[in-house]
Parts: structure tokens; C-alpha cells; sequence
């Protein structure tokens, strides 16, 4: 039995990160997948039930349907129903072929050849050849469109349609992982013939469902799409996605039956979904993570010394239990999860422990303590409560704490990547896009300012490295020096929750925070 | 009466002037900035220009003013920042649940608060009346907040009758769900229920001790006939107007009640508008609540004069 | 004779405790005043010591064990969200909800009292141009104000006592401007005038102290109004901030646990509970007490 890898998670609050978590999902999926995604939503073969309708939160708006350019979850979780990609990975991580039926690599791995599937319908009639693919993969790389994802599929050297079921992708250079990332949100297959004004609001796919109705801001109604080429499925006959923004109206919502799914439970209102009987919690884990940043540009933070300090002075696990109510995994201050193969436990911070902090601090030039202000609040799930756990934690230490709280907008706009002592988190990745967003040194996102050649040097390295004792070796350097030079501090890894009535069937939490419906169904009559 | 009808009324358009003075102005320096809030982190300075200027932000603030203010006169309260439709449409079915909300408040208080104050008024200084002096005492001391949370925590927490939370999906009535509205309308109940009936008591016993009543009850007619032919009637002028005053009120009320409950009415939205910096909402549902307060004190004195012909209103 | 705001303001404020002081005594004589002086007390009492008679620091984490644990001996009121001891948090949120709510009330006092006095003092176009200013303040309701002005500077107990004691202004200013009206006309007034006084002296040495009951009541109202107002803007997020111990923060932190873990939410309620009702009795009886009429809304 192998270990399964489970990694990003996604979510609505900052679409551009989101964005980027798509890049490198190749990189992803190493290993393929086993274990259990909880109880209750196991796809239960035999006696499905056909029919009925889900209704399923969304906690964000909706921006655009037009799927090179989506960014929201929102968006993302519509455009899931309305198309098909070539193929799927599932909440195991398994992948499953959707309209690509069998894929192969030539010999040095720098040409894929996908195999299509025929006799499938778009929306609007027209039947599915490889010229759509051509298509909708042109779209994904036009330099006007500006999808975030075209960075990634600039890999793409050339496609040549072999037969109207067949087609070939050359690539610049040998990749193992190109089928993992034709899963990413943004690569959705289009018809040739779409009218591309109507996809903003609209849109034409093969997927399971046809969108009937769609109000940013309030719902989105989609039909079961009677032609899909799944034989038999969907089971559904309608999904509604219903905009709810407050976290305790969409419990009520779920208890009270009118949802059936919450896409992304808070794990504070988690307890009360699981007491509640009719409603159950599926959880699996991410490498979605909370954490503290460093300022290492100016004093106190251009102390090692002083992040030390604070790095003894954590007590994760009180943050765990605070932000996460005791769900997830502390983290080592790298964001590698302790899932992940590439995570070692050789180098890992010190234990919560006060009196080495402080001893530290003096060392450091502080022999009476430090004060400092964490810019902090309701900027995401468990944040002003890692804040408060941190401050009371740190005390002792002698490291005095003011948390300032500032509204979400002005947060991300003008505290985050500027104050020297802020919260954060990060959806979850894969090691190497982890670590590329928040650590390299060119990256918009390195928030602490720490720049590191040889940590530079190691990041890159590892791209290279196929053979995975070989990159679990410079990961191990990578998760070492950053647990002693300790640019920022991370806390604790964060689950997938997904909150569902008991008789919801076959609606899984995705580690990548993906929302599969094809095989959803409800027990009810 | 009609020149004081005039004053009155131009009194509350420069009121509602000023008003909206005032809250277009503080609206304008609240912090934040409302392009980078529409368009989210990593919005590039090109967007965050065009965003600008599509929502005309980039004009002087007077010229903004104006536009808002004449939009308003003709019924356009702009697009909200946030939902990208106008302002109306967003206000609309929680104006809706609010009134709806403040409707069964009403019915509930009204009647009842009125019935007791007479019953208390009549049996003045006895046991029960101070019990119920004291028990409306504090039910005017509790904030919203508290009597909200004293009562989810018996009838949810406990009792498991009602639910903690009155939250419905947008487009659905909370009439089809009545159950949710029971507790909020209670907390609402409460503090009003308290007033009116304190007013009533005091009334009756006012009127009670004047001659005319003293002179029909040593004529010797019946207790009942006494209270319904000259008490009640007299003793409820002055309540009618703390009924009106308490309209304007109950509006404070209601965005404490809301928020205690998730409910869907103006309260919750206005708490959204300030969380989200959705401006033009956020005016429009300011001048909505201060139209309402000062249209209701104006409701108030006028029946004050036309229900008492002592008070002359010059 | 000369004299400064700042010693009209301690004036007012030790004038009107001592008129507080011989009404509390006489409110004793009233069974509201009874029950309401003692439950104020044992609040007064929390304010100043609470932290001090706390069982555990009010921050302090039990979370590895005791995460929203209900009452037991070790906790006797049970632990909140980060297993804090929420007895403690409630026995030290009196201190920043009493003070807050005291500065916004002695605030507002203040300056009413100064405008409703000089208005009514000086009469004719100013007191009329005054008043509409006060009736236009008071068309606005006070949560609204709050919200709008907590929302643009930003909530911190400064702001906070601020804006109360702005949206205090016109109701005390019109009780005030009334008694003085009241007040004015009298001989030892007209005495003064004639004497030469200059008119600050004639406001805050002659009419002042003759309106001192009036204001003492006023004073009782708009504390406890302060009170409800403070703890409400706590519950709205718009009061201190976490970590604090604030009775209206407590209430809305607890509020997605309510149903699960009740005693969070409880306590704190009850905590504002006692308060209020007892500074409302203690202002009830001292309205007895004088035989005041009763206010209406």
C-alpha cells in the first residue's frame, strides 16, 4: 500500500492564488492513491437512486464561466458541471479518463498521444472531435485571453490532429506529468463552434449538466444533461448552487436541509454538523496551510535569532486546536505536509518552549522581552484565532503581542506583503509550487523577503529530479533550512470539509478542492 | 395645522439633506479602498484604474454627491459594488423580511402591552402590578443582544423547540417557515412590549384619577363600562404616540435582532454593506433607516395633536 | 471671574457626583433602589477588582484539554473556544464596558449640559437655531451613528466613549436647555445679573447647581443607555477587540458554539443582564425618589 498525497486545497477567498495553485498540479500526483475519505459519502454501487435536486453553498461570487480565465471557486465549481476536461483526477487522486479515453507517452516522455472519445454531443448539438481540443487548448495559450493557467501549458510546442479521434501534444521539453495537468480548471474543452461572447455567463460543454440559470451573487441552476456520454449518469437531475457568505447561516442551512452540501466547512462549525443528526462531516486532508510572516527585511525580524525566538515561543499545537479545533496536522514551518512523501521529520523546530525563547531573545539583543503587533483578523478561516493562540503562547516568553485587526479588503490590499508581523495562509500545493510561490526569491509572494541562493538553487533542483529518493534528498535540505533560518513561522496544516445531509451520496472532498458530481445521488425518496 | 404641517415636513427634508450630508460623508473616508475591494488581490493598477473611473470614482466628491443625491430623487440608488445589481433589487425582499419582521413584533406587543396596562393600571399598587413593573423594567434594561441569546439558549440549546438560527435562503419568504420567525419576533417583543404597557399603566392611572371618571363611578355605573367608555379611550392617546415613536425605535432593534439571528432583513444587510465597504448600498440603507426614525417622530407628534385637542399645533 | 472648560467640566462632574451620592441614599428608600444599588456595587466592585479576584488569567489557554468544556469545579462556569476560563473573562469584562460606557456618558453629559444650558440661557435666535441643530441630531438613530462613525475611524474605547458622548449631546442638552428655562427667571438669577456677574459665571455657579437633581437623573439614564449601547457595539464587532474580555464580544464569539456549548454565551449574558437591569433600577428609584415625573421614550 502506498501513502496517497494529498495536497491542494482551494478556496474563494483569493482567486489569484487559486490561480496559480493549478500551475504545477503535474508535479502533483506522484503516486497514485488508497485510503478512506471518510465515512458516509461512499458512491454505494448497487441500489443508487436516480433523480432529484443538490443544492450545494457557494461562499464567494461568481466572476466568469469563461474557463481559460475563471478564478473563483465560485466559478470553478460551475464550470465542473458544465464541462469535461480530457480527464479527471477524483477526490483519491486517482485519474479517470473523461473525453480522452487512453493517453501515451513516445519514448523520452516529449510527446503525449491521446486517444478521444467518440459519439460525444456539446450542449449545443455539436459532436466532439479533436478539433475542439485544438481549440480550447489554442484559447488556453492566446496571449490576449491572459489565462493564468498559459504559463503552464506554454510546455505545449505543438498539437497535431492525427484523426478527428486522435491526437498528439509535442512539448518542449520531456515531462512524466503532462496528463495530470490537462485536469486543471482551466482546461475545460469548448466547442470549436462557440459563440464566445456567450461565455462569460454562459457556456457549451459535453459535461453532466446544462446550465439553465445563472445570477452572480445569488444562485446558479443546472439540469441534468440527458445525453451524457457516462452511460446512466448523472444520477441528478438538477444541481443548485446557492450563495451563502456567513458561515453559521450555512450551517443552519444544511441542518435545516435546505443545502445538502457545504462546499468547505469551517472547522469551528464542524462539531455542530456532527452533533446534529441527519448531517455528517467528510473530512480529508490538504496541504492547505495557516501561518505567521516574518519581516525579515528590518528589525526585530532581520535577527535570526529573534525568529528562533518565536519559532520556540509557538505552541503549535495550541494553534491546531484553536484555529482547527483539533483537526489537521501541525506544521514545521516549511509548507510540506507530513502526508507528503517529501516530508521529513529529521529537521523540525523546537517543541513550545518558553524558557529557550527567551533565552534566545536575549541572546538576540532582548534580555527584557520584545513587543510586537501582528496585523491579524477575519481574513480566513481560523485566523484571529491562531492570533490569539499565538499571543498567549508567545507571553510567557517574554514576547508581548497586539494584534490589530484590519477588515479583509484592507488586509490583503495594503497589510499583507507590507506590515513585518502578519497572519496568513495558503492553499494547499505541491511541494515544489509551494515552495516556488512563497520562498524563491523573485517570487511576488515571498512576504517575508527572504532571499536564499542555495535555497533558490535547491527548489529548482528538485524539478529536475525524477527519481524521488533523489528529490526527497533535496527536499529534506529545502524543509532543513528553512526550519533553521525560519523566514516564517507555519503552524498547521488545514483539512477539506465538506459538511453534507447523511443521504447525500457520492459527493467527496477533494483535496484539491474540486467538486465531483457525475456519480453524486441522493438516498431520499 | 397646516402651517405646522409644512414646518414639519420641510424641517425633515433639510433633515434628511443633512442627513444624507452626512453619511455620504462618512462613507467617503472610510478606509479601504473600494476598486481593490471589487477587484480582489493581484489586480493589476491598469484594473484598478479602469475599475475607478467605470464607477466614476475618480470625480470630485461634491459631483459625486450630487449624482447620488439626484439618483435618489428619481429612485436610483446606484448598483451595488458588491452584487453588481442595483441597489434597489438588493434592498427589496429584505425590506420585506424586516417589515414582515416588525409587523408580528407589532402584533404580538401591541395588544397584549395595552390589555395588561389597563389590567395593571386598574389593580394599581397591587402584587401582581409590582411584579410586572419590575419584569417590564427589565425587559426595557436587556439589550437585544442578550435577550436574543438568553432566548436561543432556552428554546434551542436546551429545549431543542425552536431553531438557533433564523436564516432562509434568499428567495424564499419566511412566512413559509414561521417557526423561524418566533424568536426574533419575541427578542423584538420584548423591550416594546415593556414600553407600551408602562405607558398604558401610567395613562389609566392618570385618568383614572380625574374628575369625570371619579364622578361616572360614584354615578355608579359598572367598573367594566367606566374603563371602556372613559378610561381606555382617554388613556390611550398618549400610547398611540409611543406606538409611533417606537416604530422609528424598533428600527435600532432590528439590526441588533437580525444580526443575533441571521435573519435576511435590512439589519443583516446593513452589517454586510459596512463589513464589505459596498457604498451606494450602504447610503442608501442609512437613509432608509434615518427616513424611516424621523418620518415616524413626525407620525408621532402629529397624532399626539390630532388625537389631543388640548395641544394645538402652531 | 474666569473659568476654563476643563474646570467647568470638573465642576459639573464632582457637583454632579455629589448629587448622586444624596440621591443614591435616597433611593435606597425605594425597593428598586434596593435591589439596584447593590447589583451596581457588585459591578463597580468586578470593574475595579475582578482581574485581580479572578481564578485564572482571563486569557489564559486550558485549550489541550479543556476546549469548550462545560461547568465543572475546576471551571465553574465552563471554558470557552480556546479553553479559557469564561468566569474569569466575565468577571474581568466589566472593567473596559463600565469605563468605556462611563467616559462616552460623562461625556455626553458634559457637553449637553454646556449647549442645553447656553442655549436655553441665552434664548431667542440662537437657542431656536441650536435646538433644530439638536432635533436634526436626534433624527438620526443612535446605533446608526455609532456604526457609521465606529466603521470610518475605526473601533477603539477612544472612539467609542467619542461617539457616545456626541450622540448624548441633544437628548441632554434639550433636558437641560428646559430646566434652565425653569431656572433662569428666578430673583437670586436675576440678583447675579444685576451684580454684574459675567454669564459663565451665572450658568455654572447659579442655574447649575438649582438643576443638579434633574441632571443627576439624566445622568442615571444615560449611563445605563451608554451601558447598552457599548455592549451592543461589542456584539457588532465594532467595540474592543479580541482578546478582550468584552460581555458584547464574548456573546457574538460564542454564538456559533450556542448550541453546543450554551454556558460561553450565558454567562456573559447574564453578566450584561445584572448590569443593566441594576443601574435602571438604581435609576428608577432614584426618579422615586425625587418624585420626578416619569420620562417617556
Amino acid at each position: 500500500m502506498r501513502e496517497r498525497t494529498d495536497r491542494t486545497i482551494v478556496s474563494a477567498r483569493w482567486p489569484r492564488l487559486m490561480a496559480l495553485s493549478g500551475l504545477v498540479i503535474a508535479l502533483l500526483l506522484m503516486i497514485g492513491a488508497c485510503g478512506d475519505d471518510g465515512e458516509g459519502g461512499s458512491t454505494g454501487s448497487g441500489d443508487v437512486k436516480a433523480g432529484g435536486t443538490l443544492t450545494v453553498t457557494l461562499v464567494s461570487e461568481n466572476n466568469t464561466l469563461d474557463p481559460p480565465i475563471t478564478l473563483g471557486t465560485a466559478d470553478t465549481l460551475i464550470t465542473q458541471q458544465m464541462y469535461d476536461n480530457l480527464l479527471m483526477i477524483q477526490p483519491d487522486l486517482s485519474m479517470k479518463p473523461e473525453l480522452a479515453t487512453s493517453w501515451e507517452p513516445n519514448e523520452d516522455l516529449s510527446s503525449w498521444t491521446f486517444q478521444l472519445r467518440e459519439g460525444v454531443t456539446f450542449h449545443n448539438g455539436k459532436e466532439f472531435k479533436a478539433e475542439d481540443v485544438v481549440f480550447s487548448f489554442n484559447r488556453l495559450l492566446d496571449p490576449v485571453i491572459d489565462s493564468p493557467a498559459r504559463p503552464t501549458f506554454e510546455v505545449i510546442e505543438n498539437m497535431e490532429i492525427i484523426d478527428d479521434y486522435t491526437i498528439r501534444f509535442d512539448l518542449v521539453s520531456p515531462s512524466a506529468f503532462f496528463p495530470e495537468v490537462l485536469s486543471i480548471y482551466q482546461a475545460r474543452i469548448l466547442p470549436s463552434n462557440v459563440d464566445l461572447d456567450t461565455l462569460t455567463l454562459g457556456g457549451v460543454g459535453t459535461g453532466p449538466f446544462i446550465l439553465e440559470e445563472y445570477l452572480p451573487g445569488q444562485r446558479t441552476v443546472l439540469s441534468k444533461n440527458p445525453d451524457y456520454w457516462d452511460e446512466g449518469k448523472p444520477y441528478l437531475d438538477e444541481v443548485v448552487f446557492q450563495l451563502i457568505p456567513d458561515p453559521s447561516t450555512r450551517a443552519e442551512a444544511l441542518k435545516s436541509g435546505d443545502v445538502d452540501v457545504i462546499y468547505q466547512l469551517e472547522p469551528p462549525t464542524a462539531p455542530s454538523i456532527e452533533a446534529n443528526p441527519g448531517t455528517v462531516v467528510l473530512e480529508t486532508a490538504s496541504s492547505s496551510h495557516i501561518g505567521l510572516d516574518l519581516g525579515n527585511w528590518e528589525a526585530p525580524f532581520d535577527n535570526k535569532k529573534v525568529r528562533q525566538a518565536f519559532q520556540a515561543a509557538t505552541d503549535r499545537e495550541a494553534i491546531r486546536q484553536a484555529a482547527l479545533f483539533g483537526r489537521g496536522s501541525i506544521a514545521y514551518d516549511h509548507p510540506i505536509a507530513p502526508n507528503d512523501p517529501m516530508f521529513t521529520d529529521e529537521c523540525k523546530p523546537p517543541d513550545y518552549d518558553p524558557e529557550l525563547a527567551k533565552q534566545l531573545l536575549a541572546e538576540a539583543g532582548y534580555p527584557d522581552g520584545i513587543e510586537v503587533t501582528l496585523y491579524t483578523g477575519n481574513v480566513g478561516p481560523g485566523m484571529l484565532e491562531q492570533s490569539v493562540a499565538f499571543k498567549e503562547g508567545a507571553a510567557p516568553a517574554g514576547i508581548n503581542v497586539n494584534l490589530v485587526q484590519r477588515p479583509e479588503d484592507q488586509f490583503w490590499a495594503n497589510t499583507w506583503l507590507i506590515e513585518n508581523f502578519t497572519v496568513v495562509y495558503w492553499f494547499g500545493r505541491t511541494p515544489d509550487q509551494a515552495l516556488s510561490i512563497q520562498y524563491m526569491s523573485d517570487s511576488t509572494w515571498n512576504a517575508p523577503r527572504y532571499y536564499n541562493d542555495e535555497l533558490d538553487a535547491l527548489i529548482v533542483k528538485a524539478r529536475g529530479q525524477v527519481d524521488d529518493a533523489e528529490r526527497a534528498e533535496t527536499y529534506k535540505q529545502v524543509q532543513c533550512i528553512l526550519v533553521e533560518d525560519v523566514p516564517r513561522l507555519v503552524t498547521a496544516f488545514q483539512p477539506v470539509l465538506y459538511g453534507e445531509r447523511d443521504d447525500v451520496r457520492g459527493v467527496l472532498p477533494h483535496p484539491l478542492g474540486w467538486l465531483i458530481l457525475n456519480e453524486a445521488w441522493l438516498d431520499r425518496e | 395645522m397646516t402651517r405646522f404641517l409644512v414646518r414639519r415636513i420641510s424641517l425633515i427634508v433639510v433633515t434628511l439633506l443633512v442627513v444624507s450630508t452626512a453619511i455620504f460623508a462618512i462613507t467617503e473616508i472610510l478606509p479601504g479602498d473600494v476598486a481593490q475591494m471589487v477587484m480582489g488581490q493581484g489586480a493589476t493598477e491598469q484594473n484598478l484604474k479602469h475599475i475607478r473611473e467605470t464607477l466614476g470614482l475618480d470625480r470630485p466628491a461634491p459631483v459625486r454627491y450630487l449624482d447620488w443625491i439626484g439618483g435618489v430623487v428619481r429612485g436610483d440608488m446606484g448598483h451595488s459594488f458588491v452584487q453588481k445589481i442595483p441597489v434597489t433589487e438588493v434592498i427589496e425582499p429584505r425590506l420585506a423580511n424586516s417589515l414582515i419582521l416588525a409587523a408580528f413584533a407589532f402584533l404580538v406587543a401591541v395588544p397584549s402591552a395595552v390589555a395588561i396596562g389597563v389590567w395593571m393600571g386598574v389593580r394599581q399598587g397591587s402584587k401582581t402590578d409590582h411584579a410586572v413593573s419590575v419584569g417590564s423594567l427589565v425587559a426595557i434594561s436587556l439589550p437585544e443582544f442578550v435577550t436574543g441569546v438568553l432566548l436561543i439558549i432556552v428554546f434551542s440549546s436546551f429545549l431543542g423547540w425552536l431553531p438557533s438560527s433564523s436564516a432562509i435562503l434568499p428567495g424564499t419568504s419566511p412566512l413559509t417557515r414561521p417557526l423561524i420567525l418566533v424568536l426574533p419576533t419575541l427578542t423584538l417583543t420584548g423591550v416594546l412590549f415593556a414600553y407600551i404597557m408602562r405607558m398604558t399603566r401610567a395613562n389609566v392611572i392618570e385618568v383614572l384619577n380625574t374628575q369625570y371618571v371619579r364622578t361616572a363611578v360614584l354615578k355608579g355605573l359598572p367598573m367594566r363600562r367606566v374603563l371602556l367608555r372613559h378610561v381606555v379611550p382617554n388613556a390611550m392617546l398618549p400610547t398611540i404616540s409611543v406606538i409611533a415613536v417606537n416604530m422609528g425605535w424598533m428600527l435600532g432593534g432590528l439590526i441588533i435582532v437580525e444580526n443575533v439571528f441571521a435573519y435576511p432583513g435590512l439589519g443583516q444587510l446593513l452589517l454586510t454593506a459596512i463589513n464589505t465597504r459596498d457604498v451606494p448600498l450602504l447610503q442608501t440603507l442609512a437613509l432608509i433607516i434615518a427616513g424611516t426614525y424621523a418620518l415616524s417622530n413626525l407620525v408621532a407628534d402629529l397624532s399626539y395633536g390630532a388625537l389631543d385637542p388640548r395641544i394645538r399645533l402652531t | 471671574m474666569q473659568l476654563g472648560p476643563l474646570d467647568a467640566a470638573t465642576s459639573i462632574a464632582s457637583a454632579l457626583l455629589r448629587a448622586l451620592a444624596s440621591l443614591v441614599r435616597l433611593a435606597l428608600r425605594t425597593p428598586a433602589g434596593r435591589i439596584g444599588l447593590p447589583l451596581v456595587v457588585l459591578h463597580v466592585v468586578l470593574a475595579l477588582f475582578g482581574q485581580a479576584l479572578a481564578p485564572y488569567p482571563p486569557t489564559q489557554f486550558h485549550i489541550e484539554d479543556h476546549q469548550l468544556e462545560g461547568p465543572s469545579l475546576q471551571f465553574l462556569l465552563g471554558t470557552d473556544q480556546f479553553g479559557r476560563d469564561v468566569l474569569s473573562r466575565v468577571m474581568s469584562g466589566a472593567t473596559s464596558l463600565i469605563s468605556v460606557a462611563a467616559a462616552g456618558a460623562l461625556l455626553g453629559i458634559a457637553l449637553g449640559t454646556v449647549v442645553g444650558m447656553s442655549s436655553g440661557y441665552k434664548g431667542g435666535r440662537t437657542d431656536e437655531v441650536v435646538m433644530r441643530v439638536m432635533d436634526a441630531m436626534m433624527s438620526f438613530p443612535s446605533l446608526l451613528i455609532a456604526l457609521l462613525v465606529l466603521t470610518s475611524l475605526g473601533p477603539n474605547p477612544i472612539n467609542i466613549a467619542g461617539t457616545i458622548g456626541i450622540v448624548f449631546i441633544a437628548p441632554v442638552a434639550r433636558v437641560m436647555r428646559s430646566s434652565t428655562l425653569a431656572v433662569k427667571s428666578l430673583e437670586f438669577v436675576d440678583a447675579a445679573r444685576l451684580r454684574g456677574e459675567p454669564n459663565v459665571y451665572i450658568i455654572f455657579r447659579e442655574i447649575l447647581p438649582n438643576t443638579l437633581p434633574v441632571l443627576a437623573v439624566e445622568a442615571s439614564v444615560r449611563f445605563s443607555y451608554s451601558i447598552l449601547l457599548v455592549a451592543s457595539l461589542g456584539f457588532l464587532g465594532l467595540g474592543v477587540q479580541p482578546p478582550s474580555s468584552d460581555w458584547g464580544l464574548m456573546i457574538s464569539e460564542s454564538r456559533i458554539f450556542i448550541t453546543g456549548a450554551p454556558w460561553v454565551a450565558l454567562a456573559p449574558a447574564a453578566a450584561v443582564a445584572s448590569l443593566v437591569i441594576g443601574v435602571n433600577l438604581l435609576a428608577d428609584g432614584i426618579k422615586q425618589a425625587r418624585e420626578l415625573p416619569k420620562r417617556e421614550a
